[in-house]
Order: C-alpha cells, then sequence, then structure tokens
C-alpha cells in the first residue's frame, strides 16, 4: 500500500488526468507531540485538582480540541467544538447518579432498583454522549452528525447488560448469594448455576455480534454535513478477530498446560516429589504467557476491528481504509505500558500521543477530492450534553 | 488598517461547502480583512473568534457567521496578533511555556501529596462521623452476614467462649454502641481478629488459645474496639473511593487496569496509619482499666512468630500493619 501524504498547508491542485484518473488516497496525519500534550496535561489536571475538579470540564476541551486541531487530512484540520459549561452540566449529573448507584449498592438495600435504573439510563447516557461528540466535531467547517435511534441503543447495550447481570439476581431472588454452601436448597443452586452458565455462554457467543451491531449504529448513523456514513462491514468479519483470539488464547492455555505437567505432574505420577525449581520454572513460564495473552490479544483484535470497521464505511461514495498492522500496535501497547509504569505515570501523555497517532494515520481516505464536494446543512438542532459528561466519569468510553 | 502590512496566507472556508479557497488575511486594530479571489469580507474583533496557539497546528479562526480560517504560518499570525494587541488566555499560554509547567508540575505533586498525607484522613474523618449509625450497622450487618458465612464455626469450649464474653464485658465502653463478639475458626487465616463497621468484632479460636492471659485478650479485643470507635472501616471506605478518584483522572487516560495498583498501594498507608491509632486507643482502654499491657506485647511477639515466613520485610508498603516490632516497642514504652 503506499503512502501519498506530506502535511501540506495548501492542497496542491490534481494534474490534469492524463487517462483513466486513479483517484488520490490521502491519509490522515498527526502532528502533535507528546511533549507539547504533556504541558496542556500537566497544567489540566493541576487546575481540575486545585478547583476540585470543576475545571475538568475545561481541561477535557483544551485535550479534545489539542487531538482534533492536530489531526489533519488532505491539507485541513479537524476541530472540536463542545462547550465546557454543557459539559460540566453533564459531569455533575453524571456524578450524582454515581454516587446514587454506589451509595444503593453498598447499602445493600436498593440493588435491584440501582441495576435496573443502570440499565435503563446507561443506553441514553451513552448515545447523548455520542451524539454529543459527533455533532461539536468538524472537518473544513462542516459538522458531524448522530442520529442513531434511542431504542437500538437498548437493544445493543440492554441485552448484554441483562445478561451479565440476571444470574446475580437470581441469586439474590433465591437466596444462594453469600449463603453457607452447606444451607442452600440444592434445588435452587442448581437453578441458579444452569441459568448462569446459560447467561455467560450467550453472552460469550453474542459478544461480537453486539460489537459489530454497536459499530453498525455508531457508523451507519453518522453523517458529515448532509453526507450520510455508510457501514458495509458483516457481522463475520467481527467473528472473524474474536475467534482468532480465542484460538490464540488457547494454544498459550495448551503450551501452558502441557509445559506444567512435563515440569512437574509428570514426576508427581510417578511418585516422585516435585523439583522445587521445577515448580518455580513453571510458575514463571505460566505467569509470562498470561502476560503475554494479556498484553497482546487485546490489541491485536483491537487492530483487526478497527481495519474491519473503517475500511467498511463510507461518507456517501468516498471510500475509507484501514491498515492497522496488530504486531505494531502490539508493540506500541506493550512499549507504552513500560514506558508509563517505570517513569510513575508522568509518560502518560507521550504514551496518549504515540498511541492515537499511530491509530489515526492507519486510516486513509480512497478519494481525496471528494473531500471537496461536500456540503454542509447549516447549524443543527441543539443537543443534550449529559451523556459526554457522564460516560467520562464512568470511564465508560468506548473509542471511536 | 494599514496597507504597508503583508497578507497572510490561509485557508478560507465559508461554513456550507467543504471547498478550501486560498484567501490572504490582513490582522489590523479593529479586525480582521478577508481577501481571496472574487472574496471580501472584513470581521471586526468582536466578530473573531481566535483559537489558542498549538506548537504544529493550523491556528483556527472562527468567525461569528460560520466561516473561518486555518493559519499554517504562525509567526507570520504570532507577530500579526502581537501587533493587534491580541493575547492568549494564561491558562493557554502557561501549557506552552516549559518554565510553567515545571511549576505546575511541581504544585500539581505538592497538592497531591498535602492532600494525601493531611487533606484526606481529616476530610474522611469528618465524613465517617456524619454517617448515620443505623447506615454503618445496616453495610456492618452484610459483612458479618458474609464473614460468618465463610469462616467455619468455632471450636472453642463452652468454658473458653465464656472467657471471651467475661474479658470483653470487662473493657467495653458503654457508649450506647451495639457491640457484638463473634467467635469463629480461622482455618487457614489462623490466629486473627478483626472489627467491622456497626460493633462486630471476629476473632479467631486460633487467637484466643494464643492469648491465655486475660490481659493479652483484652488489650486484642480493645485494639478492635478501638477500629469501632474510630469508625476506621468508614473511613477507609470514603478515602479509597477519593484515592480512586483521582488515580482514575490521571492514568484513566491510558488504562483502567494500571489504575487500581497505586491506589490499592496508597490504601495501604492509610491502613497502617489506623493500626497505629487501634493500638494506642487500646493502650489507653487497658491503662483506665488498669490492665496491664506487657502481656499484650507478648501476644504480639507470639503472633510475629506464629505468621513468621508470610512475606519478606522489606515490603512494608505492602503491608496493612505496621511492622510488629515497632508495635510492640511502642506498647512497652507506654507501660512506663
Amino acid at each position: 500500500m503506499d503512502v501519498i501524504d506530506v502535511y501540506a498547508p495548501m492542497p496542491p491542485e490534481p494534474a490534469p488526468p492524463a487517462a483513466a484518473p486513479a483517484p488520490r488516497r490521502c491519509r490522515i496525519g498527526f502532528m502533535g507531540t507528546g511533549a507539547e500534550y504533556f504541558g496542556i496535561w500537566i497544567v489540566n489536571l493541576l487546575l481540575t485538582i486545585v478547583t476540585i475538579g470543576i475545571y475538568s470540564a475545561w481541561a477535557k476541551v483544551r485535550k479534545m480540541r489539542y487531538f482534533y486541531r492536530n489531526t489533519h487530512l488532505d491539507g485541513s484540520v479537524f476541530d472540536y467544538h463542545g462547550d465546557p459549561v454543557a459539559i460540566l452540566k453533564g459531569r455533575i449529573l453524571a456524578v450524582l447518579l454515581a454516587i446514587l448507584y454506589q451509595l444503593s449498592l453498598k447499602l445493600g438495600i436498593f440493588a435491584i432498583v440501582a441495576l435496573v435504573g443502570l440499565i435503563a439510563v446507561l443506553p441514553w447516557l451513552l448515545t447523548q454522549s455520542y451524539r454529543f461528540r459527533l455533532h461539536n466535531s468538524s472537518y473544513r467547517g462542516l459538522r458531524f452528525k448522530f442520529s442513531g435511534p434511542l431504542s437500538q441503543a437498548y437493544l445493543i447495550f440492554g441485552i448484554p447488560m441483562v445478561l451479565l447481570l440476571l444470574p446475580g439476581g437470581i441469586a439474590t431472588a433465591l437466596g444462594v448469594a453469600g449463603a453457607d454452601p452447606k444451607q442452600v436448597d440444592h434445588s435452587h443452586l442448581a437453578v441458579f448455576m444452569a441459568v448462569s452458565g446459560l447467561c455467560y455462554l450467550l453472552l460469550l457467543l453474542s459478544w461480537p455480534y453486539v460489537h459489530f451491531a454497536f459499530k453498525r449504529w455508531q457508523h451507519g448513523h453518522a453523517f458529515y454535513g448532509a453526507a450520510r456514513a455508510h457501514f458495509e462491514a458483516t457481522a463475520g468479519s467481527f467473528y472473524g478477530p474474536y475467534l482468532a483470539a480465542a484460538g490464540l488464547l488457547l494454544v498459550l492455555m495448551l503450551v501452558a498446560g502441557i509445559l506444567t505437567f512435563a515440569l512437574t505432574l509428570g514426576t508427581v505420577a510417578k511418585g516422585h516429589p516435585p523439583d522445587p525449581r521445577k515448580i518455580w520454572i513453571a510458575v514463571i513460564v505460566v505467569g509470562v504467557l498470561a502476560y503475554v495473552a494479556a498484553f497482546s490479544i487485546g490489541p491485536m483484535v483491537t487492530a483487526w476491528i478497527q481495519n474491519a470497521v473503517w475500511s467498511n464505511t463510507r461518507v456517501e461514495d468516498m471510500r475509507l481504509h484501514s491498515d492497522v498492522r496488530a504486531g505494531r500496535l502490539v508493540g506500541i501497547m506493550v512499549g507504552n505500558l513500560f514506558m508509563v509504569v517505570l517513569s510513575l505515570g508522568l509518560l502518560i501523555p507521550f504514551a496518549v500521543v504515540r498511541l492515537m497517532k499511530y491509530k489515526l494515520e492507519s486510516i486513509e481516505v480512497l478519494d481525496a477530492d471528494a473531500l471537496k464536494r461536500f456540503v454542509g446543512e447549516g447549524t443543527g438542532a441543539r443537543v443534550g450534553t449529559a451523556g459526554e459528561g457522564a460516560v467520562d466519569v464512568m470511564d465508560l468510553d468506548f473509542g471511536l | 488598517m494599514s496597507a504597508a502590512a503583508p497578507a497572510l496566507a490561509a485557508l478560507f472556508y465559508d461554513g456550507v461547502r467543504s471547498q478550501p479557497l486560498t484567501v490572504g488575511l490582513l490582522v489590523g486594530t479593529s479586525g480582521i480583512d478577508v481577501r481571496g479571489e472574487s472574496l471580501e469580507r472584513g470581521y471586526g474583533w468582536e466578530r473573531v473568534h481566535m483559537s489558542e496557539r498549538l506548537r504544529h497546528a493550523p491556528r483556527v479562526i472562527r468567525f461569528a457567521d460560520g466561516a473561518f480560517c486555518e493559519v499554517s504560518d504562525q509567526a507570520g499570525l504570532d507577530a500579526a496578533l502581537l501587533a493587534a494587541g491580541y493575547r492568549d488566555s494564561w491558562v493557554a499560554r502557561s501549557q506552552r511555556r516549559w518554565s510553567h509547567v515545571l511549576v505546575a508540575m511541581v504544585l500539581l505533586l505538592a497538592t497531591i501529596f498535602v492532600v494525601y498525607r493531611w487533606g484526606l484522613p481529616v476530610a474522611a474523618d469528618f465524613g465517617a462521623r456524619r454517617i448515620p449509625p443505623n447506615i454503618e450497622a445496616r453495610i456492618g450487618a452484610r459483612a458479618a452476614q458474609i464473614i460468618e458465612n465463610q469462616f467455619p464455626p468455632s471450636k472453642l469450649t463452652g468454658e473458653q467462649a465464656d472467657r471471651v464474653w467475661r474479658v470483653f464485658d470487662s473493657i467495653v465502653p458503654s457508649d450506647g454502641r451495639q457491640f457484638r463478639v463473634v467467635l469463629r475458626d480461622g482455618g487457614p487465616f489462623g490466629a486473627n481478629a478483626f472489627a467491622l463497621p456497626g460493633g462486630t468484632i471476629v476473632v479467631t479460636d486460633q487467637l484466643v488459645k494464643l492469648a491465655p492471659e486475660d490481659a493479652a485478650l483484652a488489650g486484642v479485643l480493645a485494639h478492635e474496639i478501638g477500629h469501632v470507635e474510630r469508625r476506621h472501616v468508614m473511613r477507609q471506605v470514603i478515602s479509597s473511593t477519593v484515592v480512586g478518584a483521582v488515580v482514575t483522572l490521571i492514568a484513566g487516560d491510558v488504562s483502567g487496569v494500571m489504575a487500581g495498583l497505586p491506589a490499592a498501594l496508597a490504601n495501604l498507608s492509610y491502613s497502617r496509619d489506623m493500626e497505629r491509632e487501634a493500638d494506642a486507643y487500646a493502650i489507653d482502654l487497658l491503662k483506665r482499666k488498669n490492665i496491664p499491657l506487657e502481656p499484650l506485647a507478648a501476644l504480639l511477639e507470639r503472633l510475629q512468630t506464629a505468621h513468621k515466613g508470610e512475606g519478606p520485610d522489606w515490603a512494608r508498603y505492602l503491608k496493612t500493619h505496621p511492622d510488629t516490632a515497632d508495635r510492640i516497642a511502642a506498647i512497652r514504652a507506654a507501660e512506663h
């Protein structure tokens, strides 16, 4: 794949077409640096802590503007228009909701009410958040827009949440939770085991589809100006990465199991006591494999899914392409981890910029000249802001 | 507007179409003029919104009619804005200046340290005192139920159990709080005792056997009463929530998984402070009841031997209890 992108302040006029003009491809670029973001990050943190969190809304706007304005495509940059006061209101609402939720859980009185409330509120918050973000994003003066229906959000988020929380609810209802195992009614225990097993199995099997439905909802209802985005990925393109990840995990577990057996259990079976040194080697090997799994499989799935999502998104006729390399992403994530841990968190801004730059610069527009032909809709309707702050505080940001 | 000032190259967007237009900008004291092919617009400063300066990104100038410009000639625009008397906000200027960023970093670390060391314990204590007793009791009751289910019932004889009740009754303060002692078999946890919010104190069989002297048993119970009286569990809940929130704020950018560890370490340090406070409470209570302190110190020594091999001594920040040797020394010092 050839990369054509140099940041130029003025887009060069395309040369007059000779024969069949191949569309000009253009890659997204990011010109921000970790050092510059470090200054913004430190000042943001100081002011946020000194103002007991109030400044966090302004901090968020400064951070978003930094990332948007440093992202360029065909000579123009993106921009963020979020209003700090609106974000502050959202955050206050979110903090109140979180306190209410925590209190009712810790007290154990309204646990069920709190969970049902959470399931009822969260899809709305996520919808609002995504709407707010897109409506406040612009490129070349045209705003993005999101029209995803709330009803779909309830299906996409609500069903997995119910599957996740149902076993706990059943346990409470049957009196299985926290009770002495010897005193529990066996039929109740059997019902609980059957229901929770079924729930988790369904959750596991449907997770790639849920992820697919979520992205279809996000990308399929997005607009750039008056132009509609279309999402053409299939559920299969989500099952592929997840199945590959599951296969990889299985192989790693198998290797760990065989090694452990070879090193320790084999000798035990023959009646010899296991050599403590061999046990240590087995423990270290299993530990290393567990870390390899934890830090490599996640980024790999992220890479494959990002490629599937962006390569199958088009804005009207303008197609996009993403070529994140899984190995490179794993390298960046592991490198970032070391960087952040060894610097006790001080290098976080450098880590964030490195990751963001790589992910953004993996995306390409396949027909850059189409970028000039979009039109806006005029100023859109006002958007509620509650969600944006709320999702931030609850740390549920799915990322784009 | 001075005609001598050179026009700045910029890209102009009308806010309706995504087509960029190449224009020249004239920045003056009264406003900004936009000059391009078949385009001529003038905006007074009150209709201009200047974005903050970034190091590499082009500067965005928004106009009240929805149009805007992107200027890549940073130096040229800086000079023009300086001449026109425009300045970025102090926050934006501080973010760019290394000396200011350094000062901000030092201030940030100092603020976090001061709040963590002195502010948060006081605030948590203040908050814990204002939690209504019935709510604390409710939380405690739930915790007690879980503990009672997890630990097997006590295997002590009636006589041994009676001794615990007797010693407890002799020191328990009568301040209206509902104290309750629960005896359990410690199993793998061995000799141990802990206090739950609301006033439930759990003591394991192994600990009772390790404390044949009533004075030592009284010391252990007094220590746990201290935890209850000083509302240590509720304080821990409050401070861990705040520490968690701040750590999430700082590290949330990167990963939620990593955020958990420093918060957990930070809380252990509070928990050591609380152990010292409970010791001080126990010393005070025993002295008032004329109970000798030495048996408690001796018991702690035996506990130290019983728990030997649970981890290296250097891991002070990983331990919930202060160094046992320090505690024994403090108790012995209080006796004289």
